[in-house]
């Protein structure tokens, strides 16, 4: 990073960081500011051939800075589209156009034997993170904190009929990836 | 329950959401019979149905203090 421009040294680059950083976080979360940053600041490290001496090297690197910010910006608003996508494909994953299971689903074993094991419960509560959030909701309302269906329904704001097809997605999911985790 | 949809055999699909469903609440005598009835015939439900029964049951039977990481994590 030296190499850029003349007078560039530890203490403008500490600085810049700070405006960098008070920028990013007006647009992103903590740590996706700091990356955001982090990236600019690599990304003109890398590209320091294309900076054009006549404009400032604060202007060149907040260009990069905001690229960087629509960039991870972008990739959040794919991700929650897949994230509903992922949401809704569940029960055509599962089964087939006749309604046949397409992934069988695996034997259990006596549920004394999964509640003592610490290997079960750690697999479980990976399944659980990986459940899409208002399933995952749905799930631990009604099973642990073992809240009545209408309650449920009034503090997420559903209708109890979608309520039984998160539960029955969030079953569904959970039974397929403690199967694949071999866990069961 | 209306009756009409499920004319006493049920897809794999349909089966599978009655025994989620039986997991939350009691369900009407006719989509009991519909759901035992298609279970007899059909491992994967019948697989599928016992774990759901064995998932709630391991829940409920699970340690207090592996229970509260979960609920501080979500």
């Amino acid at each position: 990073m030296a190499q850029i421009g003349v007078g560039v040294n530890e203490v403008f680059l500490a600085q810049m960081r700070a405006k960098m950083m008070s920028m990013a976080l007006k647009e992103l979360d903590d740590a996706h500011a700091h990356d955001a940053v982090q990236e600019a600041l690599l990304a003109a490290f890398v590209h320091q051939d294309k900076f054009l001496h006549q404009s400032l090297l604060s202007t060149w690197l907040f260009a990069i800075l905001k690229n960087k910010i629509r960039d991870i910006q972008r990739e959040h608003a794919r991700q929650n589209q897949h994230y509903i996508d992922a949401d809704d494909s569940i029960v055509e994953t599962m089964f087939d156009q006749d309604g046949e299971w397409h992934i069988a689903p695996k034997t259990w074993q006596d549920p004394e034997n999964y509640a003592s094991s610490f290997d079960f419960w750690r697999a479980f509560d990976f399944c659980m993170q990986n459940l899409p959030a208002e399933q995952a909701q749905a799930f631990l309302l009604k099973e642990y904190i073992e809240l009545d269906t209408d309650e449920i329904c009034v503090q997420m704001d559903i209708s109890t009929s979608y309520f039984y097809v998160l539960m029955h997605r969030a079953r569904l999911r959970l039974q397929a990836c403690l199967g694949a985790q071999g866990a069961l | 329950m209306d009756k009409k949809p499920y004319q006493a055999l049920l897809k794999c699909r349909r089966a599978s959401e009655l025994s989620s469903m039986s997991q939350d609440i009691r369900i009407s005598t006719w989509a009991t019979i519909c759901l035992h009835t298609h279970l007899i015939v059909c491992g994967n439900c019948r697989r599928f149905h016992k774990g759901n029964i064995a998932m709630k049951r391991a829940i409920a039977l699970r340690p207090q203090d592996k229970n509260k990481a979960i609920l501080t994590e979500k």
